[in-house]
């Protein structure tokens, strides 16, 4: 976990060592007009030269592995803001990025207890996560309890 | 007075300059746009897919409606093309005025007046609300290029549909023209159409395609460069205001221009 000012520091520096990040924020949403599924799948079919079609099964897989699957075929205004934040979360996967950056879930996620949320999700597709970091308010660290403390999936500062 | 006189050139100036920094800035889009079609990486599977979807709801899923004004249109102006033509004494320029008029010049602008008020609006008002949500960013931070998967396929399909509707359009309307001048008997077709084609000549064709792919172009990059330009959910149908009355304008100019430049 990192405060916003700390987060824009070590962004700097791995942008600087050629890393690519990925960011799932509330200030980047999903594309309006396509379904899940294809915001998902969208980023990797054009920089692998294929259809969406064949992009598709990768995005399905992701989406079912989270445990969202039934909300491919729905676009954003029909997504809850837990599904909403599962799809940003599969998009940023897809786009092979070496770093992700979970920037203020509370923003994402402002009906949810996001914490253990989050860090569910992140077990569920810890074998598509590289370095995960979550960038929230310090105000906000005794909701994550202990995970803050820790290493592993969910990253730290 | 003076102070006066002094203050309203002074908002004159601003005002021009205010369209001349707008009008560049346009030119400049304009010219990136253009040269993108260049580069290999566009013509990529998905926004080929893309162009395809653009085409069928631009061209192919309004066809009925717009076969039916259309028609109707064509009907009316041929009847009285030919009934003031036999009043004059003008019978003979009866097929000249059906493909000069209606078919070279009034139907290509009703066919990019009908594509502008369906599609441009709708992509102006999706362009700025693109810009507002942030989905810009968002498609750029996820390696996609908003220029290549958004703005091309509605340029090349929208221009190609504007094309396909005013060929068809003229196709109304060379029926017409038949329906009206044999009194809805069948049988004269190959005279008819011999006939009209020697008032119909290639390097008109050649034009209207011409004029179709420029209104077409209008139709779109004016729409998506004036939707970039909302700042705020209220200023959405503004822009969209503004947007429409520019592609009217430009549809008008090329009109004209065209229209001198072939009779020069």
């Amino acid at each position: 976990m990192a405060s916003p000012a700390e987060a824009e520091a070590v962004f700097a520096e791995l942008s600087r060592r050629g890393q690519r990040i990925a960011r799932i924020a509330g200030d980047l949403p999903l594309r309006a007009n396509l379904s899940a599924q294809e915001n998902v799948a969208l980023g990797h079919a054009l920089r692998s030269g294929t259809t969406l079609q064949t992009a598709m099964p990768g995005a399905l897989a992701l989406l079912q592995e989270a445990g969202y699957a039934e909300t491919a075929g729905l676009r954003d205004d029909a997504l809850g803001e837990q599904a909403r934040f599962a799809v940003k979360l599969a998009r940023a996967l897809m786009s092979g990025a070496d770093t992700l950056v979970i920037d203020r879930p509370g923003k994402m996620l402002a009906d949810s207890l996001y914490p253990p949320f989050v860090r569910n999700l992140l077990q569920r597709m810890a074998g598509h996560c590289g370095h995960v970091w979550i960038i929230d308010y310090s105000w906000n660290r005794p909701l994550y309890g202990e995970w803050a403390d820790e290493d592993g999936a969910a990253g730290k500062s | 007075m003076l102070r006066a006189l002094n203050r309203q050139l002074h908002d004159l100036g601003n005002a021009v300059m205010r369209r001349l920094v707008g009008f560049s800035a346009f030119i400049r889009f304009f010219l990136r746009t253009f040269a993108l079609l260049f580069e290999r990486r566009v013509y990529h599977p998905i926004v080929l897919e893309n162009i395809g979807r653009q085409l069928y709801f631009t061209a192919f899923q309004p066809l009925p409606v717009f076969a039916l004004y259309t028609g109707i249109l064509s009907l009316s102006l041929v009847g009285i093309i030919v009934s003031l033509s036999g009043s004059y004494g003008l019978e003979n320029y009866r097929l000249s005025l059906i493909a000069g008029f209606l078919m070279a010049e009034l139907l290509p602008f009703m066919s990019a007046l009908f594509v502008a008020l369906r599609s441009g609006s709708a992509i102006n008002t999706e362009m700025a609300l693109m810009v507002l949500t942030r989905e810009n960013q968002a498609l750029e931070a996820n390696g996609v290029e908003v220029a290549v998967f958004e703005w091309l396929p509605r340029l090349f399909g929208v221009s190609l549909s504007v094309v396909v509707l005013t060929l068809f359009a003229d196709m109304l309307a060379a029926l017409a023209g038949y329906l009206v001048l044999y009194d809805w008997r069948f049988g004269h077709w190959q005279s008819y159409l011999g006939e009209l084609a020697a008032a119909f000549d290639p390097v008109q064709l050649v034009l209207v395609v011409v004029k179709a792919v420029l209104f077409g172009v209008w139709i779109v990059l004016i729409p998506i460069h004036t939707g970039q330009g909302a700042h705020s959910l209220p200023l959405v149908p503004v822009m969209v205001l503004k947007g429409m009355m520019r592609v009217f304008l430009a549809l008008l100019m090329t009109e004209v221009a065209l229209l001198l430049l072939s009779y020069l």
